[in-house]
């Protein structure tokens, strides 16, 4: 179960954190429990699937990954699983969601592939294509970025 | 960045150990102090190069409910994203090159309260064209890149 002493431990760990040496000692003085307690607790939110991990977030175009592309794919169920585990295999491939369709829509596999440029993500299409029938497919760039940060949990988790 | 900046990228961008000197491994297979790994993650952030450093939840276990919307604009496009930014629940806002041009992704804490968001979203900004695409499975979020060879 999660305790109060949890969710202020998500909520704080959701924000930018102070990287230290002793990262989990400096953050269990801030919840007045041990490092050992933290650590337990921490180890114990990862195991149930609350924190998948505890690292940065990267800015992928400052990186040199300059083309990212949401590419969406209309699959038929028999062939889903198949690209989904080659998708799986494929490092530039993030956000693998299927998706509920629209009658405009008819889209149910949505993938972001990320790329040091345009030739880059295109290869990665053509690659999948060669691999797996698809019915149809939409590759839509990237034109700007209005907005990206990280979910404020404070506001969204109940207490 | 570096070629050992980019090896402590490769790494930690996996996750760090939970456990006491988190660092400490790393730190010896590089063969740098403890310091030093710190010191370049946090000069990394000062360069731009990670947003924050902290943790990664899965919102969905933790009761978030959440959607896809995209949004067809004629005109006005930089008023219209201007709008879905202002609110918290909204993470993600891309302009994207389709007919459906503006893409974001919506949490709220319930699905009452995503619904009352939208139609909010609607109201204030006119856009008669919406879809909502939430999603039925996810598998695979994370993305590992390649910060060591630049080729």
């Amino acid at each position: 179960m999660v305790d109060n002493i949890d969710k202020d431990i998500i909520v704080y760990l959701s924000q930018d954190i102070e990287v230290t040496k002793d990262i989990y000692e400096d953050l269990s003085k801030k919840f007045n429990i041990s490092e050992e307690n933290l650590i337990k607790r921490l180890k114990r939110l990862n195991e149930s699937g609350y924190l998948k991990r505890i690292a940065p977030v990267m800015i992928h175009q400052k990186s040199g990954y300059n083309s990212n592309a949401m590419v969406v794919w209309d699959i038929s169920k028999d062939n889903l699983k198949k690209f989904i585990d080659i998708i799986k295999g494929i490092n530039n491939i993030s956000h693998v969601y299927e998706r509920r369709t629209d009658e405009k829509w008819p889209y149910n596999l949505y993938t972001m592939i990320h790329g040091r440029n345009k030739e880059e993500v295109e290869n990665i299409i053509n690659y999948l294509l060669q691999k797996i029938e698809v019915k149809d497919f939409k590759v839509l760039y990237t034109i700007k970025e209005w907005k990206k940060t990280s979910p404020n949990l404070s506001k969204l988790i109940k207490k | 960045m570096d070629c050992i900046d980019g090896k402590i990228l490769n790494e930690v961008q996996n996750g760090i150990p939970i456990k006491k000197r988190p660092f400490k491994k790393i730190a010896d297979n590089l063969g740098i102090s403890e310091d030093e790994v710190v010191n370049r993650i946090n000069s990394l952030k000062e360069k731009g190069y990670i947003r924050r450093f902290g943790g990664i939840f899965d919102s969905q276990n933790l009761g978030v409910v959440s959607t896809l919307i995209a949004m067809k604009i004629e005109k006005d496009i930089d008023y219209v994203a201007n709008i879905v930014s202002e609110y918290s629940g909204v993470t993600h806002n891309y302009q994207r090159e389709d007919e459906y041009n503006l893409w974001f992704t919506l949490m709220a804490s319930s699905n009452g309260e995503l619904e009352n968001i939208l139609k909010e979203i609607k109201d204030r900004t006119g856009v008669q064209d919406i879809l909502s695409l939430p999603s039925v499975n996810k598998h695979k979020v994370h993305v590992h890149l390649n910060f060591d060879n630049k080729g």
